[in-house]
């Protein structure tokens, strides 16, 4: 049973985070710290889709983040049962110099889904992202919505217990973004918590089932949808 | 695995439960770095033979050393050389370049990142072991000689994971060391033995070995060389590997967490 629950977390960080040694140790000046998350209590269990909407620099990433054990809050605790697939940052680890069908199985041992699964699951995959002949040329010619297309169609069979997002509903061309969101739903159904980070409040009511308002670090709205 | 960023344990039990995270994308960019030439990973073996060669037939007429034991000296010490250069030089910018966007948005331990850049450096060095083959053969080397040898690159290999994983720590959090280590390795060219002997210090001759490379170096020069081996050598470099992953564990338990924040 897959299962969430975020105690008393903080997160924090630098605001003007410092590299150099000799400002470091020897002229030291006071930092700002900026508190991403803020004393966040939540519980998340099996079955829920939750949507998380806010402003610009609300925390949405960040507590994406925490709940993807990416980062690691300073403060309160970060407890997650079950496997987590997180799409923070789709086209992350594609390899511009490789082609399409290349980048496919790379993306994959990225996001630490088997040569086996890739194997079994490569027609499939290949057919989603339509790009035809195109899949045998360098990623560096693509255009950003053809990496989109590609990274997503990687993930079109997963069947996720913790399945967590960021924004990534809007890939490619109308038609495309039309299969791949049919995709999504069922992929969506499958997994035991979804999550899902967005400025958009319809995409929100139609996924998800419980919505998360979050401003400056702090939730300020939790409720069923 | 909730641990993970801060468990040097937790990490290396999951390199080897996930090792197609590295071992595969280490074999993907060994491929896409030589697929525009015609050679691949051999170019390296062959620029290290002819700079060997004209490096060679000169110093040994400088040192006033026989070639065909000078040889062997400096290739051996050369490529080793290279390849922790090359660890090095790539381990400083391995987060905050190649796989900065990477790192930051996915959860992956700091330690799969590091294998998968050692072990393509690794097996660009090992195109070399055919060369270093052809040296045991010409100095009559024994069974026990390939035996040592293969100590020896295990030890390097281990050596160099943790090395690496050093300086990708420092080398993220402070952009100062990328310059200090550059640097550093350029005396280091200068103050490890590749390119002279030991022997050549006389009785500080043993001073050499205040130098960790000299270490990492000897223990596989020495059974290809010189048909022998130091068990010393055995014993520090086996220091070395249990000193360094120590200083791993430490950096991990207090800084892992904080790693993604200063990419």
């Amino acid at each position: 049973m897959a299962f969430i629950k975020l105690s008393n977390v903080e997160v924090s960080f630098n605001a003007d985070f410092n590299k150099s040694i000799r400002r470091r140790f020897f002229n030291k000046s006071e930092v700002k710290k900026i508190v991403a998350l803020n004393n966040i209590n939540l519980e998340i269990s099996e079955n829920e889709k939750v949507g998380i909407i806010g402003g610009n620099g609300s925390g949405k990433t960040t507590l994406l983040k925490t709940i993807a054990k990416i980062y690691e809050p300073i403060n309160g605790s970060v407890q997650v049962e079950g496997k987590v697939s997180s799409l923070i940052d789709i086209t992350m680890g594609l390899d511009e110099e490789a082609n399409g069908y290349e980048n496919i199985y790379l993306t994959a041992w990225q996001n630490i889904i088997p040569t086996k699964y890739i194997k079994k699951n490569i027609k499939k995959i290949i057919e989603f992202t339509e790009l035809k002949n195109s899949l045998y040329r360098n990623v560096k010619t693509y255009s950003s919505g053809m990496k989109m297309r590609l990274a997503s169609s990687i993930f079109i069979n997963l069947k996720p217990e913790i399945f967590i997002c960021d924004e990534f509903f809007s890939v490619g061309d109308a038609n495309f973004k039309k299969k791949f969101e049919k995709k999504m739903k069922d992929i969506i159904k499958k997994s035991g918590i979804f999550i899902f980070a967005s400025h958009n409040i319809k995409e929100i009511h139609k996924y998800c089932n419980r919505k998360i308002t979050l401003s400056k670090g702090k939730i300020i709205n939790d409720e069923r949808i | 695995m909730n641990n993970l960023k801060t468990s040097l344990f937790l990490q290396i039990q999951y390199i080897y439960k996930f090792h197609f995270t590295w071992f595969n994308p280490a074999i993907h960019d060994l491929k896409i770095k030589y697929r525009k030439t015609i050679l691949g990973p051999w170019w390296n073996v062959i620029t290290n033979i002819i700079f060997l060669t004209i490096l060679s037939l000169l110093w040994s007429k400088i040192l006033n050393l026989p070639i065909r034991d000078y040889i062997g000296h400096v290739y051996i010490g050369l490529i080793i050389w290279i390849y922790l250069n090359e660890v090095v030089n790539s381990s400083l910018s391995l987060l905050t370049d190649k796989y900065s966007n990477y790192y930051k948005n996915s959860f992956i331990p700091l330690l799969t990142l590091n294998l998968r850049n050692i072990f393509l450096n690794f097996i660009i060095f090992l195109h070399n072991l055919p060369l270093i083959i052809i040296f045991m053969i010409l100095n009559s080397a024994e069974i026990t000689d390939y035996f040592l040898l293969f100590i020896g690159l295990v030890f390097l290999f281990i050596n160099s994971f943790w090395l690496s994983i050093i300086v990708t720590f420092f080398g993220t959090r402070y952009l100062d060391v990328k310059a200090l280590l550059i640097g550093l390795m350029t005396l280091g060219t200068l103050i490890t033995p590749i390119m002279w002997k030991k022997e050549m210090l006389g009785k500080y001759s043993e001073l050499i070995y205040l130098n960790p490379f000299a270490h990492f170096i000897d223990i596989i020069r020495d059974p290809v060389i010189n048909n022998s081996l130091n068990i010393y050598l055995i014993l520090t470099n086996f220091i070395f590997s249990v000193i360094g992953f120590l200083i791993v564990f430490i950096l991990l338990k207090f800084k892992g967490h904080r790693i993604v924040f200063w990419i």
